[in-house]
């Protein structure tokens, strides 16, 4: 197989591209995909500063190497999940990435940070599936870390499988709100938010995975353990179906979406206002933010249960 | 018992000695190391092949797994074969982002 952009032996075959490269048109190939889509979606520009969240993953360390490489002005920010042998691993292969760049990384750990306040244990405290607490405790860490950090924009390493997955979930249960809510680039809802960006929402997994390896990025390869059995590894299992038998299918399926369906659902009702959080001051729904809530709640069933034993 | 050969088969080269009169060694290739990840599972596979033949017949679809063998990544129609350790790394993630 040859590279379709110098004819040297190929590397990486990109099935719903139709097309293939050897390593230095496949990474050309990426860096251009990434610098197109942003520009395309306006999502920011070169004299903002950008907070990359990294988890250790091939994603997101794929966009921070990307964007660095692009010539962004960017600094790291890993949120420590204090989820084992996993969270430990994602840390330090975040930290080495950082490092051997000369790359600025804040690492917020949630045990360290909110005593006790690890995933697998405030799941444990409220009875709640461990992905509901993390996306809760990500949205506000990183919000809050953007905010105090006086950053334009934070970016996550969302990628094309993940925006399909999650498309399919709100078209099969006709999510209106959230659909009218998918797009890649969010602007700011209120004062102390900042707008979020998804780079990467063109690149595939494959693509990501092939990136960081080519680059000579250590990344975590494991899944997180909270993860088996997750609907949106169901979601995206369907669409790798769909993929294999019609290659392509799930960068039309995103795109086109973005295109013709969007606007569609762009005048479904909104979730609500926003108003600033009693205790944090962080935007929020009602007097107390999510975030807050699921803290209170995590120190009242302790509580419960000391007086109880 | 060591078999003789007549002198008709040694002067048409049809022996198998060396012409110092040692007999060649031979190597039988190792069977092709195959190892899944994250999975950890390690499998064995005798037989040339292509990658694509090989992903399949593990029940793999394409464009899930990364193919490597040593630091290079393989496409589909190239050919794996026994004495290669070759590594299929899953690209999907449901953790990590």
């Amino acid at each position: 197989m040859k590279c379709k952009r110098c004819s040297a032996t190929a590397t990486v075959q990109l099935r719903s591209h139709n097309t293939a490269f050897c390593k230095p048109c496949f990474v050309f190939f990426f860096q251009r995909g990434v610098e197109r889509a942003i520009a395309r979606e306006r999502m920011f520009s070169r004299d903002e500063r950008i907070l990359v969240a990294v988890s250790g993953g091939k994603d997101s360390l794929a966009l921070w190497d990307t964007l660095v490489a692009l010539g962004y002005e960017t600094e790291g920010l890993y949120l420590g999940l204090g989820i084992g042998a996993y969270s430990s691993a994602s840390e330090q292969k975040t930290r080495t990435f950082a490092e051997r760049r000369g790359l600025r990384l804040q690492v917020v750990a949630l045990d360290e940070a909110e005593a006790g306040l690890g995933i697998p244990s405030v799941a444990a405290a409220t009875r709640r599936p461990a992905c509901s607490a993390c996306g809760t405790f990500k949205r506000h860490h990183f919000d809050r870390a953007a905010l105090a950090g006086g950053f334009a924009v934070l970016a996550t390493g969302h990628n094309l499988d993940d925006e399909a997955a999650r498309l399919l979930g709100n078209v099969l249960h006709w999510q209106l709100p959230y659909l009218a809510k998918q797009r890649p680039v969010l602007e700011p809802t209120h004062p102390r938010f900042v707008r979020k960006v998804r780079p990467l929402y063109r690149t595939s997994e494959l693509e990501s995975a092939t990136y960081a390896f080519l680059r000579g990025i250590d990344y975590v390869v494991e899944e997180c353990p909270n993860s088996a059995g997750a609907t949106q590894l169901i979601y995206k299992d369907v669409m790798n179906r769909l993929e294999n038998e019609m290659p392509g299918s799930k960068l039309a399926f995103v795109t086109d979406f973005l295109s013709h369906g969007l606007p569609l659902f762009a005048k479904a009702p909104e979730i609500a206002d926003l108003g600033e959080c009693a205790r944090c001051g962080m935007p929020a729904a009602g007097d107390v933010c999510g975030y807050c809530r699921l803290v209170a709640e995590v120190g009242r069933r302790r509580a419960q249960a000391v007086a109880h034993s | 018992m060591q078999r003789t050969l007549g002198p008709d088969r040694i002067a048409r080269g049809l022996s198998r000695r060396k012409p110092d009169g040692s007999v060649p060694r031979f190597r039988v290739p190792a069977p092709m190391q195959v190892r899944l990840e994250p999975q950890g599972k390690q499998l064995t596979i005798s037989g040339r092949r292509r990658v694509g033949d090989l992903v399949r017949s593990l029940g793999i679809l394409a464009g899930t797994v990364l193919v490597i063998r040593g630091d290079e990544l393989l496409t589909d129609d190239a050919f794996v074969d026994d004495d290669d350790t070759i590594e299929l790394r899953a690209v999907i993630s449901g953790g990590a982002g």
